[in-house]
C-alpha cells in the first residue's frame, strides 16, 4: 500500500475502488440492498400499521395497491408489507451483528494462535478442525440449547459460533507471515508487549482482507438466521423474520401463497443481490486479471 | 493407500469422542430439562421420573454411562417419545433419509456434471452467462426457499406431485429435486472452469489433431482428469446434504430422521439430541473419509501429503 509507486499503481484500495466503480452489476446490487436497508430502516413510517395490529375487517387479503394493505395481509389480519420489512430489517441486523461478533472472534483467535505459535497454536487449530468437520447446524442446534427459545441473544451466539471459522485459519495464516516481518521484530525488540503487538502491529494489518471476507459472510448469516428461524429455533411469532414469515407462508401456500411469495421473494433479491457484491469486491482487490 | 486409510481412521476416533463431550457437556450444561412442560408433575413424581432415567446422578457417572452404551451401540432411551429408544427412532427414519440424500447427491453430480460439460465444450458468450445466471440463482437460493417454492408450483398449481408426507416413490420427486439444486449449480460451475482449463491442455490437442470429436474427445481423455476438483467437493457437499436434508424433511413433511435433530433441542430430549448428533457426526466423518479416498485413488500424488 504504498502511495510513492505514483500513477501506475495507486495502491490497493484506490485500485479496487476504480475497478468497482467499473462494474455495472456491483452498482446495481449496492443500490438494491441500499434501497431493501433503507426500506427496512424507515418500515415503521411506512405504513400506518404495525407488525402484530390485527385488522379484522382484513383477513387473508390478496395483495393489491388499490386495497388498504398493498400486499395483503395473512389470516390473523397482519399486513404483510409492515411484517415483511420488520422482518427484512431483523434480519438485517442480526445478520450484521453476528457477523460482526464471529470477525471479532476470528480475528483475535487466529490472530493469537498466530502469534502465540507452538502447542498453543496446534490445540486452537485442532479446535478450529473438529467445529469444521461438524455440519454448522450442530453447532447452532446445541448452542441453541443453551438458552430460553426466542431470546435474541440465542441467535447471535449460535450465529457468531459458527461464523468465525472461516475467519480464524485466514488471520492465522496471515498472522504467520507477519510474524516474521521486522517491523515486528522491531517493536518486540523495543519491548511491546505481545498484546500491544496484538492489537497495534497485527489487527491493522490483516483487517484488508477481513473486510473483504465480511461482505461474503453477511449473506451467509442472513441465510443461517433464517434458515433457524425457519426451523422454530430463532425468531418466535409474534415477531417476524424472513425465516418464520417464509415458514407461515409455506403453512398457507394453498389458500394464500402471497404469504409465502413476498417474504420468499425479498430473501432472494437480497441474498442474491449480496453474493454479486461479495464477488465483486473479491474480484476488485484480488491483484490478479480474471 | 492402505497407510494413508488407516492414518485417518485413527485421526476420526479422538474427533467423534471430542464431538460427544462437547455436545453431552454443553447440552447438560443448559438451563431446562426435560420435564419441565409437563406442570403438572409433583415434586416426588419429577424426583422420580429423574431417578428412573438416571438424571439425578452427578454429571460424570451420567457420561461414563453414556460412552459405556454408546460403545454397546446403545443410546438411551427416548425422554419425550415415550416406549421409544433413540436407537429405534433412529432406525425407523434412517432409510428413508439415507434414500433422499443419495438420490440427491446423485442427481446433483448427473445435473451439474453433465451442465457444467456441456457449458464448457459448446462454450459461447450466451451459455456462459446463461450458466453464470443459473447456478448463482442456485446457489444463493436456500433450500427452504426452493422447497415450498416448487411444492407451489408443481404440488398445488400443476398438481402434477404431491407435496407432503410419504407413501411412495413419487412423494420423493420434489425433495430430492429441492436438496440436489445447489449442489448441482456448485458442480456445474467446477466442472465448467476445469473442464475448460483440461481442454486447453497439449493432450487434448493432440486428441482432436488425430480427428477425434469433441464428444469423444470429452468422454475418453478430458472428463476424468476434469473431474479431480469435483471430487475434491464431494466432502464439502455431502455435509450440505445431511444439513439439508433436515430442511427439506421440514419443508415435505418426510418421516425420517432430521425433525428428530430440532424437536429434540425443543424438547430437552437429551439423548436424543445426542443420538442425533453423534449418528450425523459419525456419518459425517466417515463420508468426509470416503470422499478422501476417492481423490487419492484418482490422484496418486495426493496420497503421500
Amino acid at each position: 500500500m504504498s502511495d510513492s509507486a505514483g500513477a501506475l499503481t495507486a495502491g490497493l484500495w484506490s485500485d479496487a475502488s476504480r475497478r468497482l466503480r467499473a462494474d455495472g452489476r456491483a452498482a446495481t446490487a449496492l443500490g438494491v440492498v441500499g434501497a431493501l436497508a433503507l426500506l427496512a430502516v424507515l418500515a415503521p413510517w411506512v405504513s400506518p400499521w404495525s407488525y402484530d395490529s390485527l385488522d379484522w375487517q382484513h383477513l387473508a387479503q390478496p395483495p393489491g395497491f388499490a386495497r388498504a394493505h398493498w400486499l395483503g395481509t395473512d389470516r390473523l389480519g397482519r399486513d404483510l408489507l409492515v411484517r415483511t420489512l420488520l422482518g427484512l430489517r431483523l434480519s438485517l441486523s442480526i445478520s450484521v451483528l453476528a457477523g460482526a461478533l464471529s470477525l471479532t472472534i476470528g480475528v483475535l483467535w487466529g490472530a493469537v494462535a498466530g502469534l502465540a505459535g507452538g502447542r498453543l497454536d496446534a490445540w486452537m487449530m485442532r479446535f478450529v478442525d473438529v467445529l469444521y468437520s461438524l455440519p454448522y447446524l450442530f453447532v447452532v442446534i446445541v448452542v441453541t440449547t443453551l438458552f430460553r427459545r426466542g431470546s435474541l441473544a440465542v441467535l447471535l451466539v449460535a450465529l457468531g459460533a459458527v461464523g468465525w471459522l472461516t475467519t480464524a485459519r485466514m488471520v492465522r495464516a496471515e498472522t504467520l507471515a507477519l510474524k516474521r516481518r521486522q517491523f515486528i521484530e522491531a517493536a518486540r525488540a523495543l519491548g511491546v508487549t505481545p498484546a500491544g503487538i496484538l492489537l497495534r502491529h497485527v489487527v491493522p494489518n490483516v483487517l484488508g482482507q477481513v473486510a473483504v471476507y465480511a461482505t461474503l459472510i453477511v449473506p451467509q448469516m442472513v441465510l443461517f438466521e433464517s434458515f433457524l428461524s425457519f426451523l422454530g429455533l430463532g425468531v418466535q411469532e409474534p415477531r417476524a423474520s424472513l425465516g418464520n414469515l417464509i415458514y407461515g407462508g409455506a403453512q398457507e401456500m394453498e389458500s394464500a401463497p402471497w404469504m409465502l411469495l413476498v417474504p420468499a421473494g425479498v430473501l432472494v433479491v437480497l441474498l442474491v443481490c449480496l453474493n454479486v457484491l461479495g464477488d465483486s469486491l473479491r474480484d476488485a482487490f484480488d491483484p490478479r486479471e480474471r | 493407500m492402505l497407510k494413508l486409510a488407516l492414518r485417518r481412521i485413527a485421526g476420526m476416533i479422538p474427533t467423534l469422542l471430542v464431538i460427544v463431550t462437547a455436545s453431552f457437556a454443553i447440552i447438560r450444561l443448559a438451563p431446562g430439562g426435560p420435564f419441565d412442560q409437563e406442570q403438572m408433575l409433583s415434586a416426588t413424581v419429577r424426583a422420580n421420573l429423574e431417578r428412573a432415567y438416571g438424571l439425578d446422578q452427578p454429571l460424570a457417572v451420567q457420561y461414563g454411562r453414556y460412552l459405556r452404551g454408546l460403545l454397546h451401540g446403545d443410546f438411551g432411551p427416548s425422554l419425550r417419545q415415550r416406549d421409544f429408544t433413540v436407537g429405534e427412532l433412529i432406525r425407523q427414519g434412517l432409510p428413508l433419509s439415507a434414500t433422499l440424500g443419495i438420490a440427491a447427491t446423485a442427481l446433483a453430480a448427473l445435473l451439474g456434471v453433465a451442465a457444467g460439460a456441456a457449458a464448457a465444450l459448446w462454450r459461447s458468450a450466451r451459455t456462459d452467462l446463461a450458466l453464470a445466471a443459473l447456478t448463482a440463482l442456485g446457489i444463493a437460493l436456500p433450500s427452504f426457499v426452493t422447497g415450498p417454492l416448487l411444492a407451489w408450483v408443481f404440488g398445488i398449481r400443476l398438481h402434477w406431485l404431491p407435496v407432503a408426507g410419504f407413501g411412495s416413490p413419487r412423494y420423493l420427486v420434489l425433495p430430492v429435486l429441492t436438496l440436489a439444486l445447489p449442489v448441482a449449480a456448485y458442480l456445474a460451475r467446477l466442472t465448467r472452469t476445469s473442464l475448460l482449463e483440461v481442454l486447453r491442455q497439449p493432450f487434448v490437442r493432440s486428441a482432436r489433431a488425430r480427428g477425434l470429436g469433441g464428444l469423444r474427445v470429452l468422454w475418453h481423455h478430458a472428463l476424468l482428469p476434469a473431474l479431480l476438483p469435483v471430487v475434491s467437493y464431494l466432502g464439502p457437499a455431502l455435509a450440505f446434504v445431511i444439513t439439508g436434508s433436515l430442511v427439506v424433511e421440514a419443508v415435505f413433511g418426510l418421516p425420517g430422521t432430521g425433525r428428530y435433530l430440532v424437536q429434540g433441542a425443543i424438547e430437552r430430549d437429551y439423548p436424543l439430541v445426542m443420538g442425533m448428533v453423534v449418528v450425523y457426526g459419525a456419518l459425517t466423518l466417515a463420508l468426509n473419509f470416503i470422499a478422501d479416498l476417492t481423490y487419492g485413488w484418482l490422484d496418486p500424488g495426493s496420497r503421500h501429503e
